[in-house]
């Protein structure tokens, strides 16, 4: 959880990634952080995020994407 | 239920809004005659007319309103005309023009230019058998744009009797035998539509009754006419019943100048062209009507008054273009109040 | 029967709510798509057949993937470890695609062909000609809102395979998705999600909803016919005789365009969700008040958005996530760093999105050359972003300094003019042609000297000015986040009746509609 919380951060620092769950529906992560955050998801916990994944509930907050990232992970 | 009695309640008020703004709606007690521009100018001038002193109404199109002007009828022959067609002219918006214009008129004769008796889309005059009697009975609807008279410059248009002049020349020169050639544009249509027929029956059964001659007539124009079309009108006209002129055969024996005479190649008359059409049908209408001549009459001293400022116009207005009118016309308004200025100042 | 004409308002919305407030509730679905197909019959005729075959085929592709599902479900239950069990969906997944990939294609096959074919014959032609061969071209005739349903099936089957939600049993609620009716000539392009499950259950018609409904048509009719309608005079007239018109004119034009389309596309949008609203179907928004966007890209999250929203699901996210994309953007990110692989990665996920934007307004080289110019405009916003920063840094100014807002939206606002500009002119030659008249050959002052008052007297011009600044304080009013709308319909019944009689009256008098106005055709409808 504290790693994805840095590649967050690293993308846009002035976010509170533990509270915000909107992420996606109130534009605050753009269609190219999200270019960028998949690309180091994928490179940090060795996942494959295909185009079913691709959905605001997954990536609206950082619990969600945790969640994402553990299901992605035991498959 | 109870939201049913709400529903019809704002429905009962809002209808009686709109006719309390209908009745309130006059726009010639609340303006001046200049302010009322457009499609609404001759129909509200017709109104103002004094009862009964108009002989004939004109109807039809464009090419009625530049064909027939009643100073030089006047002029010539002592009748009483006024043009109260529009552009773009539909059947069912022509049917309440006729009964608006005999609110307070019995004319004798009703021309009908022909060009707009084969005017018809199916949507457009499906909508109009609902639209046109509502903008007939409310006059809210009717004259709603007539807000805009209170930021415009007023009488840019100036009408005598539904004529307006233009005297901007536009040569037509394409061959004199145009009736023997087809039509220029291909889309023209060569036939009435029942809805059309049903529309001039309802006009024919109210001349019938209030005594009123109905005279079909083609305006000269070569973009609209050739022997085809004027031969499906003489035919409309045969089975109606009803007389039919067709000034195109009469270019000649009118003395077209074809130089001079159009405002757009052939689709219009200019202000020359409509002195001289207007001149052969004064003569018609004196051989083939009992209209009575006028002139010298104390009632309609004002017809006279009219053409002397109507032949003033026809003077200033000489060498202005079409294409620019709104804005010559407005360097002109300008003159002309200057010039009432000065005369005050004279006084 | 377009949806702002008074046939529709006045007679057959009242009509279908009265049938359908009438049948019992079971059988509501089936007025609406009666409704539906009647109301398209009257574009399109009997190409309602298509319409029907479409839906037909997109339920069948969707019961399909589910159906391998199940049986992938099934085979996985014999397995024992997780291994085998991921083998097996594998399996049957390739079976799932090839399934969507034929949706797809037909789908996007007819849409292609309906809308292109002539466009690329006549070009394929050209090369050709020097062959000698020729393409034929084709008699197509324009089935209404391909463009919008084709879309919506696409999405739908999409989301199944993706199994964000199961495939629909209902044929009819299926159809009806589709088709319904307010819908149908403009979108905006639903999910199967936002409306079904509304339009099929047959909630009864209440009080508060028409109340909605009618505040929101009346808003969307005056957009159109006080402000719209007027300008289309003007516009045609410049586009189509731009050579008589000097830059100043042409100016004046791109802006009256942007002005009118923005006025006719989201006011004939609030018609249609109006209309929605009066059945309980809340249809999802389409604009967001484009015009305080403060770049490119926030633009195109406020305009049209359910196109914006559509391309960005079935398009652009699939691409980021595509293995190519991806094995491009890790080889680049080791050999030129971070920087470049997000702008690499960007372009090559945004480049069809923007191709597929512009040419889904239609064929020709202008519509391309549009997605073209936002693809650049867009790119460029991303490739700069670190340099702007920096920048703001270094001088010491806050981004979020108001000044600094209005002028980001300043500059938006030229991108969006010049934009629209392309988008109307009749070629993309003669956008060109407009474009640098504006530099060659502008002269302000003729704007007051030549002022076509035949097209726009000075009451139109009044009526225009003053029906934008309503329009702009209620969107700005609603961007701080005061909603006249939810104010209105939460006053007390008095002053809510006030404020809809006055609405219904300033219509009345100000709208351009009467004999001798041409009821102006919906631009959206069109593509």
């Amino acid at each position: 959880m504290e790693e994805l919380l840095e590649i967050l951060r690293d993308i846009d620092d002035s976010v509170d990634y533990e509270k915000e769950t909107a992420l996606i529906d109130d534009h605050i992560l753009d269609s190219f952080g999200i270019i960028t955050l998949i690309g180091e998801i994928e490179e940090t916990f060795d996942i494959e995020v295909d185009a079913a994944e691709m959905t605001p509930e997954n990536f609206n907050s950082a619990q969600a994407m945790w969640k994402m990232i553990q299901r992605l992970q035991e498959n | 239920m109870k939201n049913i009695t709400k529903l019809i309640l704002f429905c009962g008020i809002f209808l009686a809004l709109l006719m309390i703004f209908s009745l309130m709606m006059k726009p010639q007690k609340w303006f001046d005659d200049k302010l009322i521009q457009n499609r609404d100018a001759r129909y509200v001038q017709v109104t103002e007319q004094p009862e009964n002193t108009i002989d004939v109404l004109n109807l039809g199109d464009s090419l009625s309103l530049c064909t027939f002007n009643g100073m030089d009828l006047w002029r010539e022959q002592g009748f009483t005309g006024f043009n109260i067609g529009a552009d773009g002219l539909r059947m069912a918006e022509s049917y309440y023009s006729i009964l608006n214009a005999c609110k307070k008129q019995n004319p004798k004769v009703l021309l009908i230019e022909s060009l707009y008796l084969f005017r018809y889309s199916l949507g457009d005059d499906t909508q109009m058998l609902l639209s046109q009697p509502i903008y007939y009975r409310v006059p809210f609807l009717k004259y709603h744009n007539i807000w805009k008279s209170l930021v415009e410059i007023p009488g840019v248009m100036i009408y005598h009797k539904g004529y307006t002049i233009n005297e901007h020349i536009w040569s037509y020169d394409g061959p004199d035998n145009y009736m023997d050639l087809e039509l220029e544009d291909k889309n023209q249509r060569f036939t009435f539509s029942w809805l059309n027929r049903m529309w001039f029956h309802r006009i024919q059964k109210y001349c019938e009754e209030n005594g009123i001659k109905i005279i079909i007539y083609s305006a000269i124009s070569p973009m609209n006419y050739n022997q085809k079309r004027v031969d499906a009108v003489a035919q409309f006209a045969r089975e109606e019943n009803v007389e039919y002129l067709d000034l195109n055969q009469h270019v000649q024996e009118i003395g077209i100048d074809w130089m001079r005479d159009t405002n757009d190649a052939g689709d219009h008359m200019n202000y020359h062209g409509c002195k001289k059409v207007t001149a052969f049908i004064g003569k018609y209408l004196k051989e083939n009507t009992d209209l009575v001549d006028h002139r010298g009459d104390p009632a309609y001293q004002d017809w006279d008054e009219e053409l002397v400022a109507f032949d003033q116009l026809v003077k200033d207005m000489d060498g202005i273009s079409f294409a620019d009118i709104y804005n010559q016309k407005r360097k002109y308004l300008k003159q002309l109040k200057q010039r009432e200025r000065e005369s005050k100042r004279r006084r | 029967m377009a949806i702002h004409t008074n046939l529709y308002l006045l007679v057959f919305l009242p009509l279908v709510m009265l049938a359908y407030q009438l049948v019992p509730r079971k059988m509501r679905w089936g007025v609406l798509l009666a409704a539906s197909y009647a109301l398209y019959i009257s574009f399109s005729s009997f190409l309602v057949l298509l319409l029907m075959a479409t839906s037909f085929f997109t339920w069948k592709i969707a019961l399909w993937m589910d159906e391998i599902g199940a049986q992938c479900a099934l085979k996985q239950k014999e397995c024992t470890d997780r291994k085998q069990k991921s083998e097996v969906k594998k399996d049957f997944q390739k079976k799932r695609v090839k399934v969507l990939r034929l949706g797809v294609l037909v789908l996007l096959g007819i849409l292609f062909y309906v809308n292109y074919y002539n466009f690329v014959a006549e070009n394929v032609n050209i090369f050709l000609g020097v062959l000698g061969a020729k393409l034929p071209m084709a008699r197509v005739m324009f089935p209404m809102g391909i463009s919008f349903y084709t879309l919506e099936a696409v999405g739908y089957m999409a989301d199944v395979y993706w199994e964000r939600y199961p495939a629909e049993k209902h044929l009819g609620k299926v159809a009806l998705f589709l088709s319904f009716f307010p819908q149908i000539m403009e979108g905006p392009i639903a999910r199967f999600p936002d409306t079904a499950d509304a339009l099929f259950s047959g909630e009864p018609i209440k009080m508060e909803n028409i109340s909605e409904g009618y505040l929101r048509i009346i808003w969307g009719l005056s957009k159109k016919m006080i402000v719209s309608d007027r300008l289309t005079l003007l516009t045609n007239q410049i586009f189509n005789n731009h050579k008589e018109y000097h830059g100043s004119f042409i100016i004046m034009a791109a802006i009256a365009y942007t002005i009118q389309l923005y006025m006719e596309f989201s006011g004939s949008i609030d018609i249609v969700i109006g209309s929605g609203k009066m059945f309980g179907v809340t249809i999802p928004e389409n604009f967001n008040q484009p015009f305080s966007a403060q770049s490119a890209a926030e633009f195109w999250r406020r305009w049209h958005m359910s196109l914006g929203n559509w391309f960005k699901n079935y398009l652009f996210y699939p691409m980021t996530v595509s293995p190519l994309v991806k094995n491009w953007s890790k080889k680049a990110r080791k050999k030129y760093g971070k920087y470049w692989s997000m702008v690499g990665t960007s372009a090559m996920a945004l480049f069809p999105v923007w191709v597929a934007t512009g040419v889904w307004h239609g064929a020709g080289w202008k519509y391309l050359f549009y997605g073209m110019y936002y693809f650049v405009i867009l790119l460029l916003g991303v490739a700069l972003e670190p340099l702007k920063e920096k920048r703001y840094q270094k001088l010491g100014i806050d981004p979020n300094a108001p000044w600094l807002k209005t002028l980001r939206i300043l500059k938006t606002w030229v991108i969006i003019f010049t934009g629209e500009l392309f988008f109307n002119a009749k070629t993309l030659t003669i956008g060109f042609e407009m474009f640098f008249s504006i530099f060659g050959n502008f002269h302000i002052s003729s704007i007051w000297k030549y002022w076509p008052y035949d097209l726009l007297s000075e009451g139109d011009v009044c009526a225009i000015i003053g029906g934008s600044i309503i329009v702009w304080i209620i969107g700005f009013l609603k961007e701080h986040g005061w909603d006249a709308r939810e104010k209105i319909l939460h006053a007390s019944t008095p002053a809510r009746w006030s404020v809809f009689l006055a609405c219904a009256f300033a219509l009345l008098l100000f709208g351009a509609y009467g004999t001798g106005y041409q009821p102006v055709d919906l631009i959206y409808a069109g593509f």
